[in-house]
């Protein structure tokens, strides 16, 4: 296995992880909502950059900040009209957008998505294209993975507590469950947009299934696996959504030759991984390890 | 006139997917997003017994519904017993992973092909229109199950039983209430539902791995609109929901029509966020 591939690896661990934490220990863990489209703004982010960088000839930074900007407008226009929706409610309008976003990108770039946008690292190279593609995420996940762990330390804990199970009980301690919850759905919101946009350079490109409702709701499913609202939870999550598709592939293409059957196969395993995960521990695999 | 029809036909099909995701939520208080593979489970089952038993049409019909009940209370039993008093997100995911391992089974055994249940789609002529018996049927069935399904759910006691589980499971348990038969049953209930639902879909279209997650992801939807948990709120959704997505798949393309569907439902809940019935109705 060459660097490149171990460093591609490590960018898709690292894309997962960041996406993971703004939905899970984020959005999910903190204000309790079932973002279950959240990769509908991923997919913005990179639909946004792709067309900036593609078609109107923008350069990757003011294209990167205007998309990243229009997604924060969107998450925050979304959350101003449908905070008041909770749980399966909330969910059904976020498949909606997931939807609705997998469509644009479809309409729009075709079902292959974009592939003509140059390379914006030096010296001209795929290895270039994915180093500058970690750099730009890594202090954005190293940002989130702070601010978490400062938020915990500084007490926020019982406040998010409130704002995940009774909207009448925050309001009693002085809290505005509406400004919270918009302000924890834009941050996290913002950033899947932001990793969207950076996919679209790492990638040279846009990629319509990487956003379509299938991956969506396997994005959900293993952050709820992990350990909703555990930041141990997001690794958990990231190494079974990342990891547990390739080793799949690994053993019934490379292995066993059976490629015919493969991507059956994989759905069933994680299924399978999935549901017995959650009926040995329901509050997630995290809970299990600590 | 043939457009109404048809938008009755697809309101019939969506009010029984939204009825049996209804049906489990007013239990568990869970969205149990394995029913939408149960659309798929109960075509290709009725198929196997039309197609490759020769079983005769009606006979398959009615013992695909039958056989999808009592797979609903074995999953209900392998896999959600296990869960009651989990966290809710748990649960629904969990409900999503049996949901992919069914599909997964379906495809590696059936494979990816579309199939035909090749039962004849008779006609009858009434003045100068002309009606599918199937639609009379589903129409039928449906007229007939709504009002049961809530007379169960209000003066049955294991109807009643049913719909205290959500909020007193625990005391119920003290009590020594026998909580397994009541949801067990409902569980039951919502996939003979659902398995109908996938046999008339079979019947009039086509049999697919797919469809089952477009029905299913569009009924509940519809079931969201209307108020989860609530039957008369899915039947409600469903009719008002038939008609644009009719209108919207004649005049443009699935992927519009799919998109426009979310749309509705998004501003529908933007302006009642709890579905659209009255609470006094919402509560059956």
């Amino acid at each position: 296995m060459t660097l490149y591939v171990l460093g591609r690896i490590a960018f898709e661990l690292l894309l997962a992880y960041t996406l993971l934490l703004s939905l899970n220990s984020l959005i999910l863990g903190h204000a309790g909502l079932w973002s279950i489209g959240h990769l509908g703004f991923f997919g913005s982010g990179m639909l946004l950059t792709g067309l900036l960088l593609a078609n109107a000839g923008w350069t990757p930074l003011p294209a990167i900040g205007a998309s990243t900007l229009t997604v924060a407008g969107l998450a925050f226009l979304m959350s101003v009209a449908s905070l008041r929706l909770k749980q399966d409610f909330f969910l059904i309008l976020s498949v909606g957008f997931a939807y609705v976003v997998y469509a644009a990108n479809v309409t729009t770039t075709g079902v292959n998505g974009l592939s003509n946008i140059p390379s914006v690292a030096r010296p001209l190279s795929d290895a270039a294209d994915l180093w500058l593609a970690g750099t730009m995420l890594t202090p954005c996940c190293a940002l989130l993975l702070f601010a978490q762990m400062r938020l915990r330390k500084a007490g926020f804990t019982p406040l998010f507590a409130c704002l995940r199970q009774d909207d009448q009980l925050a309001q009693l301690f002085g809290i505005s469950p509406l400004f919270y919850r918009a302000l924890v759905f834009v941050t996290g919101s913002v950033v899947a947009g932001y990793a969207g946009a950076v996919f679209t350079i790492y990638s040279r490109g846009t990629s319509p299934e990487r956003c379509n409702l299938s991956n969506a709701i396997s994005l959900s499913a293993t952050a709820v696996l992990g350990g909703a609202g555990r930041l141990r939870g997001d690794v958990v999550g990231a190494l079974v959504f990342v990891m547990l598709p390739r080793i799949l592939e690994w053993v019934f293409v490379d292995w066993l030759h059976a490629s015919l059957y493969a991507a059956q196969w994989a759905q069933l395993i994680f299924g399978l991984v999935l549901t017995a995960g959650l009926i040995r521990a329901s509050r997630g695999m995290a809970t299990n390890l600590t | 006139m043939s457009l109404a029809l048809e938008c009755l036909s697809l309101g019939c099909l969506l009010a029984l997917c939204a009825v049996s995701f209804s049906l489990i939520y007013s239990v568990l208080r869970i969205t149990n997003f394995a029913l939408q593979a149960q659309i798929s489970v109960a075509a290709y089952v009725c198929y196997y017994l039309h197609v490759h038993l020769g079983i005769g049409a009606a006979t398959a019909i009615l013992l695909a519904i039958l056989l999808g009940g009592l797979f609903g209370v074995a999953q209900y039993f392998v896999v959600f017993r296990r869960m009651l008093g989990s966290p809710s997100e748990s649960i629904v995911i969990a409900s999503l992973g049996v949901s992919l391992i069914i599909e997964a089974i379906i495809l590696l055994l059936a494979g990816s092909r579309t199939l035909s249940l090749g039962m004849s789609d008779d006609v009858v002529t009434l003045g100068t229109q002309r009606l599918y018996v199937r639609d009379i049927g589903l129409f039928s069935l449906l007229v007939i199950s709504v009002p049961l399904l809530v007379l169960f759910l209000k003066k049955g006691s294991y109807g009643l039983m049913a719909r205290a589980i959500p909020t007193n499971l625990r005391q119920l348990l003290v009590w020594g209430r026998p909580v397994d038969g009541p949801v067990a049953l409902v569980f039951f209930l919502a996939y003979a539902l659902s398995s109908a639902a996938g046999v008339f879909i079979g019947v009039g279209w086509e049999v697919s791995p797919a469809m089952g997650f477009k029905w299913g992801l569009w009924s509940f939807g519809v079931a969201v609109v209307g108020g989860l948990g609530s039957v008369y709120g899915a039947v409600a959704g469903a009719a008002i929901f038939s008609i644009p997505l009719v209108l919207a798949y004649r005049f443009s393309g699935a992927l519009f029509a799919d998109a426009a569907l979310f749309v509705g439902m998004t501003i529908v809940l933007l302006v009642s966020p709890a579905g659209l019935l009255p609470l006094r109705l919402r509560r059956f």
